[in-house]
């Protein structure tokens, strides 16, 4: 039987210390002895007593066989999804979608038959405070319930375009107000229990509820009337939903992505937040706060030979330069945002494996009309044609993001076609000089997070060089919010994270603009953009919204989209990369 | 002597109170909201949602009532739960306490034994090689910051040698696993402990020398008592009257200390949760911290006091 001192410690798994306790014990008795004998001697020259340093060893790890074969490219069938009536209407963008399921675009793992131990260890950025998948509002958040739940869609890795998950397909009728969901049979939720229609109800509803507090209802309701979008919201049978709308939606599966309407079973929500239970690839299976999350296999998942990893341990490291001492020594097997400045001299390291990708986390500055000379759309143009977006890329980023000028990623499923006002400080200049404003105050006020801030230190350098006296206030967290709350800032700093779709982020130059800023014309093609279906149409009327307002005197301007770099060890395969960074675990695999 | 005691912890209760309380009305004074902290640039085109948020924690009660909501809990030992894990105050401060008492226990030891070691031998062998590398290792800890020395003692004793774990928050169960939670807080003890055991070993290192000039020690010598005895008996024991007050006061720098060494450590420690509580305003964890933090400095006060009369029989009590 094995003693508690062999076990094997989390920090131990993998480390190889050349020091066991037996060891330090000992230098800790030497260290012990000098101090004391040194203290003695210099005043008596009397020797101290060693102390005893006797200890128990620590054994070498105990981990498990790997349980599961390597995992083959099984690939659901859903090529009855969408079928029929929307199939004039979803063109090439939808018959992508239903042919490719997630999972099946990562790389296949190889058919070894010795894996080491299928243990992962993941130092995060942040601690987890909440599995409420419905209530999460930040990316740490959303580490593990997005292993634990999972909704009828998810992302296609490859394509970026919305699958079937946990639905086997669905259907909408030509005018896109009504929706069929046939959802997938043979889905466990963690608790043993089937997964039906009723459960993909009664989490839309728990999301549309206000008491809920979701951040996801908006997604939910109209825009104006904070009506739900849903006229009826039904289960047909225990694996069919259909909906009913009250105005057409083309992209409905959207609303039922894990990240906006995660599947939960009603008899575990009473403990949703400290036990989840979804239907996800792994299930919860120890939480200790600010220390770290395990989470293991679930043996039931619907996809077969998935998943791969028998156990993740999330581990927060607030500290990236601690992070990626704890990678390189060996402690976690990924991290997420390793130091910028550190990742070319990372991705040279034959042991590791980086990947950065431009993300969908985009830095913007608004500017307030409310304050004169902001109010002149001449002025809000120059202070546009001011901004050298490659220097504040390499100033903030290193280089690593891309040059933004709308806040759609650059990735975006819709394509665009903008064409903002050109970089040109000489111009921005003339037309300071020509409205009598040159010389005047702005202050930046930025959030004082370090490459947030150092956008805005580079923006008010383009600025000053313009001729405007440009300053930076650099403010934390909780006074941001406040200043941007009360509209107490001229231009103001910030970023965001978006999905794919352009719909939600148009939002902020239409009816969302939080200035104040309206354009009638800009909101009428944002509307109708969000009606439609066809990618290339809807691309057409959100590149007019979107270069008329850049042109016309923008009170929204975006610097740069800001990479997604993750650093792993070489053995760590299949994991997939999301613009969105999210997180799916599902196909990855530790190689031998 | 019992009186003086109670005196004192009735005085270290006032003092914990005035200081809750005047933290309970600053961090609400200062700004920055935690609803809209929570929800971001979203509350501004969906302000029902931080409405919805300060309804649920009573943000939207006034003050007064607010604070008397905090104050009738902590007298029940509920000091509320924090507004965004929703887990008990109380809770969350045990975890932190598991990992930051012990972690104060080593870095106060390291700190004495590191500033008693250097202080002496700098004092005893005045003018010698020894005394100038004693002085020399004294001036870089107190020119070190100790978020600076953290980071070069994990990346050598962590990442270079391989000797520690750089993930401590993993090893860390003082009672049931004592020598690995020793191992894991070894390197961000000694870092908290660099700069007070600097700052009290030039402390001691004067004392003791000015204590060896007086007559007393004159006399001591011509008596005939052996160098050891005039030395540690005598000086060093009236010299270590100031260092032991320093001690005390430098408990502060240790707390303060702990903040920045538990982010680098990663150690889910009192330190790291009341900065990043500070951060999002979460209310409730705060003034769980600030709780335990009035609390520890006014027992470390007193323990310091009562160590006087212990170390010299002249000073009394009352």
């Amino acid at each position: 039987m094995a003693s508690k001192s062999e076990e094997t410690r989390p920090e131990d798994q993998g480390r190889g210390s050349p020091v066991d306790r037996r060891t330090f014990l000992k230098w800790m008795g030497y260290g012990g002895s000098l101090v004391a004998a040194g203290s003695l001697a210099a005043a008596c020259g009397e020797d101290a007593p060693a102390p005893d340093t006797a200890a128990p060893a620590t054994a070498a790890p105990t981990t498990a066989a790997p349980t599961t074969a390597a995992a083959t490219t099984a690939a659901p069938t859903t090529t009855e999804a969408m079928a029929a009536e929307t199939t004039t209407a979803l063109t090439e963008a939808s018959t992508t979608t239903v042919t490719v399921a997630p999972g099946t675009t990562a790389p296949p793992p190889p058919p070894e038959p010795e894996l080491p131990p299928q243990n992962i260890r993941l130092g995060i950025d942040g601690s987890i405070q909440n599995f409420d998948y419905h209530k999460q509002f930040n990316l740490t958040d959303a580490w593990a319930p997005s292993q634990i739940f999972r909704g009828l869609s998810d992302l296609d890795p490859v394509t970026y375009r919305h699958v079937p998950e946990q639905a086997m397909s669905w259907e909408s009728s030509d005018d896109f107000m009504e929706w069929t969901f046939n959802v997938r049979r043979g889905v466990y939720f963690h608790n043993g229990r089937e997964m039906t229609a009723d459960d993909v109800v009664y989490s839309t509803m728990r999301v549309l509820n206000p008491e809920t507090g979701s951040a996801y209802r908006a997604s939910f309701v109209n825009a104006e009337t904070d009506e739900s979008l849903f006229k009826t919201l039904e289960a047909t049978d225990s694996h069919t939903i259909h909906v009913t709308l009250h105005q057409p939606h083309p992209r409905l599966e959207e609303l039922f992505f894990v990240h906006v309407n995660a599947i939960m079973p009603q008899e575990a929500i009473a403990d949703i937040n400290t036990y989840p239970v979804g239907t996800g690839p792994f299930r919860f299976k120890e939480h200790i706060p600010d220390v770290v999350t395990i989470l293991e296999k679930n043996p039931n998942y619907w996809e077969e030979d998935l998943p791969i990893l028998d156990e993740i341990r999330m581990i927060p490291i607030p500290d990236e330069t601690s992070r990626l001492a704890a990678l390189r020594a060996g402690e976690v097997d990924w991290i997420r945002n390793p130091p910028r400045v550190e990742i070319p001299a990372l991705q040279a390291d034959e042991s590791l494996n980086v990947q950065v990708l431009p993300s969908t986390w985009v830095d913007w500055f608004r500017i307030s009309p409310r304050y004169p000379p902001l109010d002149n759309p001449n002025v809000r143009r120059a202070i546009a044609m001011s901004i050298n977006r490659d220097a504040a890329n390499e100033r903030a980023l290193f280089g690593l993001g891309a040059p933004a000028y709308t806040n759609v990623p650059p990735l975006s499923n819709v394509p665009l076609n903008i064409t903002p006002p050109p970089y040109d400080p000489e111009g921005a200049r003339a037309i300071l000089e020509a409205e009598g404003v040159l010389g005047f105050d702005l202050e930046l006020t930025a959030h004082d997070v370090a490459h947030i801030k150092k956008v805005a230190e580079s923006v008010a350098a383009d600025l000053q060089a313009v001729g405007i006296n440009a300053t930076v206030a650099a403010l934390e967290e909780g006074f941001w919010a406040n200043r941007w709350s009360q509209q107490d800032w001229q231009m103001a700093n910030s970023a965001s994270i978006s999905f794919m779709d352009p719909g939600p982020r148009s939002r902020f130059i239409g009816e969302g603009d939080v200035t104040g800023y309206t354009d009638p014309e800009i909101s009428a093609w944002i509307s109708e953009a969000s009606a439609v279906a066809d990618v290339e149409e809807r691309g057409r009327l959100y590149s007019m919204a979107w270069n008329k307002y850049l042109n016309e005197g923008a009170t929204f301007i975006a610097i740069v989209a800001a990479p997604y770099a993750v650093a792993m060890s070489n053995k760590v395969k299949g994991f997939p990369m999301f613009p969105e960074q999210q997180q799916r675990w599902e196909t990855a695999w530790i190689e031998a | 002597m019992g009186a003086y005691v109670v005196r004192r912890l009735a005085w270290a209760l006032v003092v914990t109170v005035g200081v809750t309380t005047l933290v309970f009305f600053l961090i609400r004074a200062i700004g920055g909201d935690p609803a809209l902290i929570r929800y971001g640039e979203m509350a501004r085109e969906h302000p029902e949602l931080a409405e919805e948020f300060r309804r649920q924690h009573g943000l939207d009660k006034p003050l007064v009532e607010q604070y008397w909501v905090f104050v009738n809990g902590a007298v029940r030992g509920d000091l509320g739960n924090s507004l965004y894990s929703g887990q008990p105050a109380f809770d969350i401060l045990k975890r932190g306490l598991g990992v930051t008492v012990p972690l104060a226990i080593m870095s106060l030891t390291f700190t004495v034994l590191i500033g008693m070691t250097l202080g002496m031998t700098g004092a005893f062998n005045h003018r010698t090689w020894l005394d100038g590398v004693a002085s020399i290792a004294s001036l870089v800890g107190v020119a070190l910051p100790s978020f600076y020395l953290a980071m070069l003692l994990l990346l050598t004793g962590g990442l270079w040698l391989g000797w520690f774990p750089i993930i401590g928050s993993l090893g860390i169960d003082a009672l049931g696993d004592p020598l690995g939670t020793a191992h894991s807080l070894f390197l961000p003890s000694l870092a908290v402990a660099m700069y007070s055991a600097a700052s009290i070993s030039r402390m001691l290192r004067s004392s003791t020398l000015e204590e060896l000039r007086r007559p007393y020690v004159l006399v001591a010598r011509a008596k005939g008592l052996p160098s050891s005895v005039v030395k540690t008996r005598h000086a060093l024991r009236n010299a270590l009257i100031p260092t032991v007050t320093l001690i005390g006061l430098h408990v502060a720098d240790l707390i303060s200390g702990l903040i920045f060494v538990e982010v680098v450590f990663t150690l889910p420690g009192v330190g790291r949760l009341f900065l990043e509580a500070v951060s999002s305003r979460d209310y409730i964890v705060i003034q769980a911290a600030v709780f335990f933090f009035a609390i520890s400095f006014s027992l470390v006060n007193l323990i310091t006091d009562l160590l006087y009369p212990l170390l010299n029989p002249k000073v009394r009590l009352e």
